[in-house]
């Protein structure tokens, strides 16, 4: 039951995603009926599986959402924007609210937002509709049918396995009855034998007639949720109240036997005729394909309803799948230790193939574990619209590169720094609407979002049109609270940067948004984490742009396995540049540390003088250059064995107090390699 | 490296080192392991010998001998490497400590166990838990948690 009930959290969960994306959408464009439906069929299906695993809470709260939401659907009244907001709050509600043993907290919580969103009904209900906006001809027939009926002929028939999804057909029938006056007739046709019958099937079918001054939208919207599990056919037999003409029911159902065409019996007063016949050709069209009826749909049609040829699997799997051929990695380059030992073509050969499927299998992990920036967005769109209105600024998110792709635990890892980027772009980057207009700046701020590749890295850039950053704003405030003292000279680039350091704010008040203090510093722990690096760009009155570079994996990387003194050492190929040999006695004689080749010089950290203060320097010495920020500098190491596909594994939580190293790889031999964080070890040790 | 901290036993794991007999509860001990060579992670304390392989994961080692001030011997065939597993923030972190030699799992009676006296053998007494005796010669019980507290380690860092 546990495993159903954790299913059942996932999926509401994902309900709840698809639901915010949704009403994101209808934030533009609040007549899309297509997202409405799917946002109605998203409450009903939560209402549905909310009831089964007993989380009624959520059932009883969506319940009333789904009531407020048939208004629009319908379209009874039309969607605002106070009902979005209000709807998107109602989902924070509804995170709260998965839990199986509610406490009186939730149940108030339940009980008040269920009290807010009768409070919203009545609140449309209670304004006049306005038939002016209403663009399409329904409108006419629909208030024209309230005086009249129409008499509709329904023939259901259940898919033998209705009852496995909980669908009770009788409900069904129920609801037709509460649309109109109606006769039943029940159909045993494919009843079997007594001892062929199935407790779990269905085996009956319905047809009836029913008299109702619904359309016949409504009547197929009965059987919405059963569309897929059903034959389900209403013709129109009349567009008149003939329910008590039996001889005409007969005749139709005579027609209807022999396959012939019915023509609907038109109505006698000639006031119902006419406005029918307004009515008819809309119906008709709704009927034969419902999704033709034009006028809603948009010009670009937005996919409400993915539909890939995917599998969903537990990121726990795939996290496995990954440690697993890492394992398989590791125990591939002991292989290949022990073929170079044993000498034999064959096994040679054999070791050849393993180290390619090694790869390939490596790669095609590598793809499962990547997922679009894309899978975020929503909830950066979900922040700025929040954000925005709480503070009455206008804000638009443009985004691009968004299909760029990262590792889901660097992506999970990621979304908290850029919430908080955002955050910070909109209370602090972004001007008020008066401060904009006084500047001869679109009222509308624009935050922009783009990610691209670069390499091995990915490259994500926040920026908004805002304020900038004040130089002399932040060496105040650094002086002020004592990380800056008041004689040091520094570049502007590096007040810039101290905007990351920890304790440091600008914010002259502490708004519930950002400004207490905790922040930009987070932002760059994390992202360094990850081995990636934040960067900062600013004009004045213009703009801030982040820039975050990130490592498309934290676990395999691509290397040079080099050797230092005994040690070994795993270079990450990202940062390498070129390799040049060196004769000991040239770095000896540097003035500053700097060598030269090919004309260009740049400084070097000797590894051996760093790390191995006993052990004789080799004749030969090899200079691995790297690209350190803007710049070149050279790693001096004893030797460089091979390129090596490196499988990072932490150094765990006992030397988490250094950061040159990210890691150690275990060798084919079983000795370890420690994984060289560049920028750290130039940082430190320069 | 999945180890678990096995609580509420009165048993305890002797080992010498320095010629001084130490233990420490049993449940903290998951593996003796024969000494081998230790990757050196540059400009690291001392007394942090480096790191190994166990079993496909990465185990640091420190040098008990240092560690505790004890003047350094040549390594003999006894010599070996204790892991241990102790809590850290809340999570079990597994570390290995290089020893002279490992004796017997002992039973010491919690009234057994003495306060460790504040003066005398140069030993920080914070890392103490307690003494007992065992055959006339002491036992000194070690606090595995306050070894590796998180001030001790972070030495490894300030030292670079």
């Amino acid at each position: 039951m546990k495993s159903f009930v954790d299913k059942f959290r996932e999926e509401v969960r994902e309900y709840l995603e698809r639901l915010e994306s949704g009403l994101l959408l209808l934030e533009q464009d609040q007549e899309n009926h297509q997202v409405i439906d799917e946002i109605f069929r998203i409450m009903h299906s939560m209402k549905g599986s909310g009831g089964m695993f007993g989380f009624d809470l959520i059932s009883d709260v969506t319940h009333d959402l789904e009531t407020l939401y048939e208004l629009f659907r319908s379209k009874k009244q039309h969607l605002d924007s106070e009902v979005i907001s209000f709807t998107l709050h109602s989902i924070d509600g509804l995170h709260n609210l998965m839990v199986q043993e509610p406490t009186d907290e939730h149940r108030l919580l339940a009980q008040q937002m269920k009290m807010d969103t009768k409070k919203q009904i009545s609140r449309l209900t209670l304004t006049e509709f306005n038939p002016e906006k209403e663009k399409s001809p329904s409108n006419k027939h629909e208030i024209a049918s309230e005086t009249t009926q129409t008499t509709y002929y329904v023939s259901f028939v259940p898919n033998e396995n209705i009852f496995i999804n909980g669908t009770n057909p009788l409900y069904l029938i129920d609801e037709l009855h509460a649309l109109g006056e109606c006769i039943v007739q029940v159909s045993f046709d494919r009843l079997p034998t007594l001892t062929e019958i199935d407790s779990t099937k269905c085996y009956v079918s319905w047809n009836l007639f029913i008299a109702t001054s619904e359309t016949v939208d409504t009547l197929n919207d009965v059987f919405i949720f059963v569309a897929d599990n059903a034959q389900i056919q209403i013709d129109k037999v009349s567009s008149g109240n003939i329910i008590h003409q039996e001889e005409i029911l007969a005749d139709f159902l005579n027609a209807r036997f022999n396959q012939e065409n019915w023509e609907p019996i038109e109505s006698e007063t000639q006031d119902q005729k006419t406005t029918d016949e307004i009515a008819l050709p809309d119906e008709n069209n709704e009927m034969g394909v419902s999704l033709k009826s034009s006028r809603e749909i948009p010009d670009n049609p937005v996919p409400t309803q993915t539909r890939v040829d995917s599998i969903r699997v537990d990121s726990h799997k795939i996290d496995q799948y990954m440690n697993l051929v890492s394992e398989l990695i590791t125990a591939q380059s002991r292989l290949e230790v022990i073929a170079l030992k044993m000498n034999g073509p064959e096994l040679d050969s054999l070791t050849e193939t393993f180290e390619k499927l090694g790869r390939q299998l490596r790669d095609n992990a590598f793809d499962m574990s990547l997922i679009p920036l894309q899978s975020i967005t929503v909830r950066f769109k979900r922040l700025i619209h929040d954000l925005s209105k709480s503070l009455d600024k206008e804000v638009v998110l443009v985004t691009d590169g968004m299909e760029t792709e990262l590792d889901k635990n660097i992506i999970e890892r990621l979304i908290e720094p850029l919430m908080h980027i955002i955050r910070n772009s909109i209370d602090h980057g972004i001007e008020s609407k008066n401060e904009r207009q006084n500047k001869q700046k679109p009222v509308v701020g624009t935050i922009s979002i783009k990610a691209l590749t670069v390499g091995s890295y990915v490259q994500i850039e926040i920026e908004d049109d805002g304020d900038g950053l004040d130089k002399d704003k932040i060496r105040k405030k650094a002086i002020s609270q004592g990380i800056l003292s008041n004689q040091t000279k520094i570049s502007e680039e590096e007040i810039y940067q101290l905007i990351f350091e920890p304790g440091f704010t600008t914010s002259e008040l502490v708004t519930d948004v950002s400004g207490r203090g905790v922040g930009m510093d987070v932002v760059r722990r994390r992202v360094q984490e990850m081995r990636g690096s934040i960067d900062l760009l600013t004009q004045k009155g213009r703009f801030t742009r982040f820039i975050i570079k990130l490592p498309l994996s934290l676990s395999i990387i691509d290397g040079l396995l080099t050797t230092v003194g005994e040690s070994y050492y795993v270079i990450p190929s990202s940062a390498i540049q070129k390799i040049y040999t060196v004769k000991p006695e040239l770095l000896k004689k540097g003035f500053r540390q700097v060598v030269e080749f090919e004309g260009v010089q740049f400084p070097y950290l000797n590894m051996h003088e760093e790390f191995e203060s006993g052990n004789s320097i080799p004749e030969e010495q090899f200079v691995v250059v790297v690209s350190f920020e803007n710049q070149q500098f050279g790693l001096v190491v004893d030797a460089v064995v091979r390129e090596y596909q490196a499988v990072i594994k932490p150094l765990g939580r006992m030397l988490r107090g250094q950061d040159v190293f990210s890691g150690a790889s275990i060798l084919g031999t079983g000795q370890l390699a420690l994984v060289i964080d560049t920028n750290k070890m130039i940082q430190k040790y320069s | 490296m999945a180890a678990e901290i096995i609580q509420g036993i009165n048993s305890y794991f002797t080992f010498k080192l320095g010629g001084e007999l130490l233990a420490v509860n049993v449940g903290h001990v998951t593996k003796i392991l024969e000494l081998t060579e230790t990757t050196k992670v540059p400009n690291s304390p001392r007394y942090f010998k480096g790191i190994i392989n166990l079993f496909g994961e990465v185990l640091p080692v420190f040098d008990g001998r240092l560690k505790f001030g004890f003047p350094e011997i040549e390594n003999t065939r006894n010599t070996c490497i204790l892991v241990l597993v102790f809590e850290l923030d809340g999570q079990p972190v597994s570390s290995g400590i290089i020893v002279d030699s490992v004796e017997k799992v002992v039973i010491f009676e919690s009234d057994q166990i003495k306060p460790a006296p504040t003066v005398g053998k140069g030993f920080n007494t914070e890392f103490i838990h307690g003494i007992a005796t065992l055959n006339d010669e002491f036992v000194i019980i070690l606090n595995i948690e306050k070894i590796f507290s998180e001030e001790e380690i972070s030495l490894i860092n300030t030292i670079v």
